[in-house]
């Protein structure tokens, strides 16, 4: 084991016996190539069993150990503590009822991703026969960056008007709501404009930004959600000039 | 084992906790000092509708060394909105012109317009 050695405090919450949250300080040694999830593991191995967070792909991939380290949403597979000096404060992502630990309640944000129907509309409705539906890489690149979410809730955690309005759809259920509006073989611009224009929509929005700027995937979610603000005004003055869509 | 959720309460002075969202309110706040200055021009309006005296009253007031503090304060905050709201500006624009149009060349428009529209009030001001 190596001789480096990091404090790590972590805000810890047990349901059934604390009232409300309170740091633990861990005094870890640590390799070079160490990430905080590895952290983690040596807490939970070694030091104190009862330790709870979520993890899995170890590579930025599964979205599951999101968490706030020094003040920052951040992956904790891709957080490395060489990079931290002296103590490293840990806490679950903020904005997110606390289960336990560091795990949170993500139910309300599943239900956001639900409502916004993350999913190609009418495609299938498509007889056989008419052939495969072709896209052009042009038309892919249309959206691909705004497909490249993880679910990985750290764009929550930055949002300051989640917290003031916990009813806010929010950066990454906007973000894949105009990733499937902008899929040229999808057809549910309707279906999710309640979601994405509503009054929990877009407007609740004021462009802080902080979302993009800790996205691990560069998503940039901010920018989706202000696109939709000049799509809504857009749909808004032209429903006076074409009450009826054209006569549907 | 029961469910017990814990909510954390919002601080009222959650923009201090991050140097990001200190900036974001500095953006937010030029709109105060701008408005307060919109007030104050409109002011000069009335003023000069009033006759001579009024008028040369509001001109001394600018003069007056607190006016001109919150004159140049005004300025630097309109600046600093219009470089953040430069920045943004690319970002904004439907995705289909995003992938026509460079954002640096979206950026650099929008002080290109500025500068003209500078240039016509400027040469206004001097002509009539």
């Amino acid at each position: 084991m190596s001789d480096k050695m990091i404090n790590i405090e972590i805000l810890r919450y047990n349901p059934e016996s604390d009232e409300k949250p309170s740091y633990g300080k861990f005094e870890v040694p640590y390799l070079e190539e160490w990430s905080m999830l590895d952290a983690l593991e040596y807490i939970k191995d070694e030091l104190d069993s009862t330790l709870a967070y979520r993890w899995s792909c170890r590579m930025a991939v599964c979205g599951s150990c999101g968490m706030v380290i020094n003040g920052t949403p951040k992956l904790g597979c891709e957080t490395f503590l060489r990079d931290y000096k002296g103590t490293i404060k840990v806490e679950p992502l903020a904005n997110f009822p606390i289960e336990r630990d560091l795990v949170v309640d993500a139910e309300d944000f599943i239900n956001k991703l639900e409502s916004v129907k993350p999913y190609i509309i009418n495609a299938m409705e498509k007889p056989v026969e008419e052939g495969v539906t072709k896209q052009t890489p042009k038309e892919l690149s249309l959206y691909k960056q705004f497909s490249s979410c993880i679910n990985c809730m750290l764009c929550y955690s930055a949002c300051p008007q989640m917290g003031i309005n916990p009813l806010f759809t929010g950066p990454a259920v906007i973000a894949l709501g105009h990733r499937y509006n902008l899929d040229t073989r999808d057809d549910g611009y309707d279906e999710r404009t309640e979601v994405i224009q509503g009054k929990n929509g877009v407007w609740s929005c004021t462009f802080v930004g902080y979302c993009s700027e800790v996205c691990p995937k560069n998503v940039d979610p901010a920018a989706a959600i202000n696109q939709n603000k000049l799509q809504g005004a857009q749909d808004w003055a032209l429903s006076f000039l074409m009450p009826r869509k054209g006569g549907k | 084992m029961s469910r017990r959720p814990y909510v954390r309460p919002m601080k009222r002075t959650w923009y201090m906790d991050h140097p990001f969202y200190r900036t974001y309110m500095i953006r937010e706040a030029t709109c105060v000092f701008d408005a307060l200055y919109c007030i104050n021009l409109f002011f000069g309006i009335l003023q000069l509708s009033r006759g001579e005296d009024a008028w040369q009253g509001w001109l001394s007031f600018q003069a007056n060394p607190l006016m001109i503090l919150f004159t140049v304060v005004t300025l630097g905050m309109t600046l600093f909105h219009a470089v953040t709201y430069f920045d943004m500006t690319p970002r904004v624009l439907p995705q289909q012109i995003r992938k026509m149009v460079a954002d640096n060349v979206v950026n650099k428009l929008m002080y290109a317009g500025l500068a003209a529209v500078s240039a016509i009030v400027l040469a206004a001001a001097v002509w009539f």
